[in-house]
């Protein structure tokens, strides 16, 4: 009887081990969400350019947007609009696309404000770049949204 | 004679037999009757709660019972912890994309594979 205790808390130990480890499986396992025409008229108004694929949404990316709405409602006007007119874009890039992107960025924000401002500049001459020029650029380097494993996670994939 | 005539016969001879029955026998048979009505059983309501531990006692006491308890209450425990662990998860990442989205660097800046080689390239 020990014995086939053992046995099963080391299989339940070891299902608790593997959601832990493989964030992806307990985040798909997020609770259901409200559908569209649950929220309220608040958040749909800060979420109106996601309305169509909404009802189409994982429950993860839903209550990951319900929490972006949350926090629109605390920003100044010039990022509220500024967010509002990158979420269709945003949500229709590749999962990999997106964590090319948070990892880029997570390494902007550690810059210091000079070299932030400088990328800032640099980003602006070089979108005045010839467009034969900007294609000859990206060829050089291997596309991006395809960073190595070793450095992701599954949450950074949504 | 038919069969309510029979039971008359019986009736009116028990009757009769009534009044031979002495005191002591009497006595006796009072006291029995009385004895056997003390020990008759009473019905008793039971709380539910008694019911449901009395369940619980008879149900639940054997090691099998057990075993299977301890694995509901440690699934139950695993299930709480990844509920936890996607909560936060999710939650870094709506503060992550909260602030790339409304940052003042364009998300495109963040892809472009040209933009990254050209910055290589000028510095």
């Amino acid at each position: 009887m020990a014995r086939r205790f053992a046995l099963a808390l080391a299989a339940a130990l070891s299902l608790g081990v593997a959601a832990a480890a493989e964030p992806g499986p307990a985040v798909a396992a997020t609770p259901p969400q409200p559908a569209w025409s649950a929220l309220d008229k608040e958040q749909q108004a800060i979420l109106a350019p996601l309305a169509d694929e909404w009802d189409r949404m994982e429950n993860y990316r839903r209550k990951k947007w319900l929490g972006i709405a949350q926090r629109y409602r605390a920003m100044p006007p010039a990022d509220q609009q500024r967010l509002q007119e990158r979420m269709r874009t945003w949500a229709a890039l590749t999962p990999e696309q997106r964590l090319a992107a948070r990892q880029k960025y997570r390494e902007i924000k550690k810059m210091d404000p000079e070299k932030r401002a400088a990328m800032k500049e640099k980003w602006r001459q070089y979108n005045a770049l010839p467009e034969e020029e900007k294609r000859r650029l990206r060829a050089e380097r291997p596309a991006q949204g395809k960073p190595s494993e070793s450095t992701t996670t599954g949450a950074d994939r949504r | 004679m038919n069969e309510l005539h029979f039971g008359s016969r019986v009736r009116t001879l028990l009757d009769r037999r009534l009044t031979d029955i002495d005191t002591g026998q009497l006595e006796r048979l009072r006291q029995a009757r009385e004895r056997a009505l003390a020990v008759q059983k009473q019905p008793a309501h039971q709380p539910v709660l008694a019911g449901a531990g009395r369940f619980a006692r008879l149900h639940l006491g054997s090691p099998r019972s057990r075993l299977l308890l301890a694995a509901g209450a440690l699934l139950a425990a695993t299930w709480l912890v990844a509920y936890w662990h996607a909560d936060s998860l999710i939650e870094e990442l709506s503060e992550v994309d909260t602030a790339l989205l409304a940052d003042d660097v364009p998300v495109e800046a963040l892809l472009d594979a040209g933009f990254e080689s050209w910055l290589g390239d000028s510095r």
